[in-house]
C-alpha cells in the first residue's frame, strides 16, 4: 500500500497546557491517539467528527504545520518532517473555513492568487504569471475584471473562489478542505461544492473533506472517516458508512442530521451524557459514558479498528 | 386572528449609512399565536435578525422604523421606550442568541445572572428566586443545580451554556421566547438534544417561539409556519409542511434545492446553485427583490412592489408567477 499520497500511521499529539500558578502540574490535551489513515491518489476521503475531535489537528498534520507527538505522517510515501516547506506546498494546499479571514485585505485578488507563483519562481515574467492568474480565475469562474480588485469588494462565495483558486495556482495533488462551505450561505455552498466535483473531475485532485456537515460529506466524499475524542471510530466506503453505521456514534451523528423534508421519521438521538473532556479522557472506549449499548467491557478495554473498520467491541450489525 | 399574542403589519425599518439609506425591512407582516412556533428563515442580510431586534426595541441607533402595526399580547409595543421595553424584556419577551459565551457575563456567577432578572421584574425574595433558579437548571438538563449556581459561564460546555441562557429566558415565565439561531455553535449531536429541550419547554410551558435560523432543517423539524425571508421582506409564508412540500415562491424552491440531502440527492450530482448574489438595498429599487437570480424571471417582475398572493387561507407569497407554472419551467 505504498501508492498513498498522503498517508497517517498511528499519529499520536497532545497539546502540553501551561501548569497552574499555584503548581498544579502540566497537563496534556490529547488531540490524536493513534490516527492511521491514507489518501489515494484521486481520492476524496472525508472526515467527520465534532468539536475535539481533532479533525483540524490532522489538517495541519499533513499540511506539515504541525509536527506530531509520535507516529509518522507521509506525503508520497516520504516522511513530511524530512521535506521542505517548498515541496510540501507543491504537492498539498488548504481551504479553510472562513474566506474573510484567510485573504489578505490589502492586496489585490491578482496579487493574492499570483503570490505562490512568485514565492516559488514559477513565470519567468509578470506578464507570464498574470497570465496564470487569470487562467486560475477562469477555472474557478470568477470574471477576469476581479484580478484588480480586494477582497473586501466581493462576496463570500466569490472570496472562497478566490481561496480555491489560489490553492489550486501551483497545481497541488492534494487538496485540504477545512470546513470549506460552513461560513457560507446556503445558495453560495451550492456553487461552491459544484466547483470542487467540476475541479476534481477536471483535474483529477485528492481531496480530504473535513466537515461536521454531514450531508455534504456524503455528497462528495467516497470514502468516510469518523472520528471521536482524537482516534477513528469507524471508517468505510460512504454508502455503506452512511447506510450501514457500524459505530454507536456514526448512527448518533447521522440521527442528528436534520433536512428540509417535514414528513422525515424524528429519530431520536439516543446519546447520555454531555461530550467527555479531552484533558481526562474516558477509561476503555473512549465513547462509552455516552454510548447507549455500552455494556461493563467498554469501561475497561478500550478497543481498536485492527485494520477493519470499526472500532466497537459490539458494533452494529 | 385577534388571538396573536404578537402581531406586526407593515414594518418598514432603515438605516442611515455612508452610501445612503439601506432598506433593511420592507413590509413585513408577521403574526404569532400564544403557543405557537413560527420559523424565520433566510441567508444572511435577509432582515430575519434585525426583526427580532425591532421586536425587542433594539435597533441600531441609525435605525428608524415604521410600522401599521406592532403589537405584543393585544397592546401596542413601546420600543422607543426604553423604560417601558426593560420592563417587558426578559418578563414577557425574552430572547436568547447563538452564542452563550457572549451572551453570558464571564465575571458573575451563573446565580447572580439567573435571578437578577426575576428579582427586578417580579420583586421576587432572594430565596424564592434561588429556589426557580435551582428548578429551572434541574428541568433544562444541568445536573447539580444547587452546586453550579456559584459556578461561571466559562466552566460550563457550549451546550450547557445554552442550557443555562434558555433556563435564565424562562426565569420569569415569559409568552414568547425570540431564539436567533440557538443551536448554530453548537455540535450537531449537542444541537438535537438543545432542539428537543426547546421543544419540549415549549409544550410544557405553552410558550410562543420565534426560531431565527438560516437552517431549513431545524425549521421543518421544530416549526408549525414558517417565513421565509429574502432582501428585507417576507417573500413565503405557510404551515411548514406546505412550505416544503408546495414551494409557491421560486427562492424558497430555489433554497431546498440547492441543499444536498442525504438518501435524496445522488451523491456527487451538480446541486442547483442560486446564480449571482442578493442585490443591493441601499436607495430605492422597484419590482422583486429576487427577480435576477430567478429562472422564471418576466418583464412584469420588475414592475412595482410584488403583492402578496394566497395560495390559501394559510399560504401566502409575493411572486407574479403562479406556482403551478414554476415546476414546468424550471424543470
Amino acid at each position: 500500500m505504498s501508492d498513498a499520497v498522503l498517508e497517517l500511521r498511528d499519529v499520536r499529539h497532545g497539546f502540553a497546557l501551561a501548569g497552574s500558578l499555584f503548581g498544579a502540574p502540566r497537563r496534556v490535551l490529547t488531540a490524536l491517539d493513534g490516527v492511521s489513515l491514507r489518501l489515494a491518489p484521486g481520492e476524496t476521503l472525508g472526515l467527520v467528527g465534532e468539536s475535539g475531535s481533532g479533525k483540524s489537528t490532522v489538517a495541519k498534520i499533513l499540511l506539515g504545520l504541525l509536527a506530531p507527538s509520535a507516529g509518522t505522517a507521509l506525503l508520497d510515501g516520504k516522511p513530511i518532517a524530512q521535506l521542505a516547506r517548498r515541496d510540501i506546498a507543491r504537492r498539498v494546499q488548504p481551504i479553510f473555513q472562513d474566506p474573510y479571514a484567510s485573504l489578505n485585505p490589502a492586496r489585490t485578488i491578482e496579487a493574492i492568487v499570483g503570490l505562490a507563483l512568485q514565492v516559488h519562481g514559477i513565470g519567468a515574467t509578470r506578464a507570464a504569471r498574470r497570465e496564470r492568474v487569470a487562467e486560475m480565475l477562469d477555472l474557478v469562474g470568477l470574471s477576469p475584471r476581479l484580478a484588480r480588485a480586494y477582497p473586501a469588494e466581493l462576496s463570500g462565495g466569490q472570496r472562497q473562489r478566490v481561496a480555491i483558486a489560489r490553492a489550486l495556482v501551483l497545481e497541488p495533488a492534494i487538496l485540504i478542505c477545512d470546513e470549506p462551505t460552513s461560513a457560507l450561505d446556503v445558495s453560495v455552498q451550492a456553487q461552491i461544492l459544484n466547483l470542487l466535483l467540476d475541479l476534481r473531475a477536471r483535474l483529477g485532485i485528492a481531496m480530504l473533506l473535513i466537515s461536521h456537515n454531514l450531508a455534504v460529506v456524503e455528497h462528495l466524499a467516497s470514502r468516510v472517516a469518523v472520528m471521536y475524542l482524537g482516534r477513528i471510530v469507524e471508517i468505510a466506503p460512504a454508502t455503506s458508512l452512511f447506510h450501514a453505521p457500524r459505530h454507536p456514534y456514526t448512527r448518533a451523528l447521522l440521527a442528528s442530521v436534520l433536512t428540509p423534508e417535514p414528513d422525515a421519521p424524528r429519530s431520536a438521538v439516543p446519546l447520555r451524557a454531555g461530550p467527555a473532556d479531552p484533558l481526562n479522557l474516558p477509561s476503555g472506549c473512549s465513547f462509552h459514558p455516552r454510548c447507549p449499548d455500552a455494556q461493563p467491557r467498554c469501561a475497561r478495554e478500550r478497543p481498536g479498528l485492527d485494520g477493519g473498520s470499526v472500532a466497537c467491541h459490539y458494533p452494529l450489525a | 386572528m385577534t388571538d396573536a399574542l404578537l402581531d406586526i403589519a407593515g414594518l418598514d425599518v432603515t438605516i442611515r449609512t455612508d452610501a445612503g439609506e439601506l432598506h433593511a425591512l420592507r413590509g413585513v407582516d408577521l403574526r404569532i399565536a400564544a403557543g405557537e412556533t413560527l420559523g424565520v428563515v433566510g441567508e444572511s442580510g435577509c432582515g430575519k435578525s434585525m426583526t427580532a431586534l425591532a421586536i425587542m426595541g433594539l435597533l441600531p441607533r441609525r435605525a428608524r422604523w415604521r410600522a401599521e402595526r406592532l403589537s405584543f399580547e393585544g397592546r401596542p409595543l413601546p420600543v422607543d421606550d426604553q423604560r417601558a421595553m426593560a420592563d417587558l424584556r426578559g418578563a414577557r419577551i425574552a430572547m436568547i442568541f447563538q452564542d452563550p459565551m457572549t451572551s453570558l457575563n464571564p465575571t458573575l456567577t451563573i446565580g447572580t445572572q439567573l435571578v437578577e432578572g426575576i428579582r427586578r421584574h417580579d420583586g421576587a425574595s432572594a430565596t424564592t428566586a434561588r429556589m426557580r433558579a435551582i428548578e429551572l437548571l434541574a428541568r433544562v438538563g444541568i445536573a447539580d443545580p444547587g452546586a453550579r449556581l456559584g459556578q461561571y459561564a466559562h466552566q460550563f460546555s457550549g451546550g450547557q451554556r445554552q442550557r443555562v441562557m434558555i433556563a435564565s429566558a424562562l426565569m420569569c415565565r415569559p409568552r414568547l421566547l425570540i431564539a436567533d439561531e440557538p443551536t448554530t455553535a453548537l455540535d450537531v449531536t449537542i444541537q438535537a438534544q438543545i432542539l428537543d429541550l426547546l421543544g419540549e419547554l415549549r409544550r410544557e410551558l405553552g410558550l410562543a417561539l420565534l426560531l431565527i435560523t438560516h437552517d431549513l432543517g431545524i425549521v421543518a423539524r421544530m416549526a408549525d409556519r414558517v417565513a421565509v425571508m429574502y432582501a428585507g421582506e417576507i417573500v413565503e409564508e405557510a404551515p411548514v409542511r406546505a412550505a416544503f412540500t408546495r414551494p409557491s415562491h421560486p427562492y424558497t424552491r430555489a433554497l431546498i434545492a440547492a441543499l444536498p440531502i442525504p438518501g435524496r440527492t445522488r451523491p456527487g450530482s451538480r446541486l442547483a446553485a442560486i446564480a449571482g448574489r442578493v442585490p443591493e438595498l441601499i436607495g430605492g429599487f422597484a419590482g422583486c427583490a429576487f427577480r435576477e437570480r430567478c429562472a422564471l424571471a418576466a418583464e412584469g417582475c420588475a414592475r412595482d412592489p410584488v403583492p402578496l398572493q394566497r395560495r390559501d387561507a394559510t399560504h401566502a407569497y409575493r411572486c407574479v408567477i403562479a406556482p403551478e407554472r414554476h415546476a414546468s419551467v424550471s424543470a
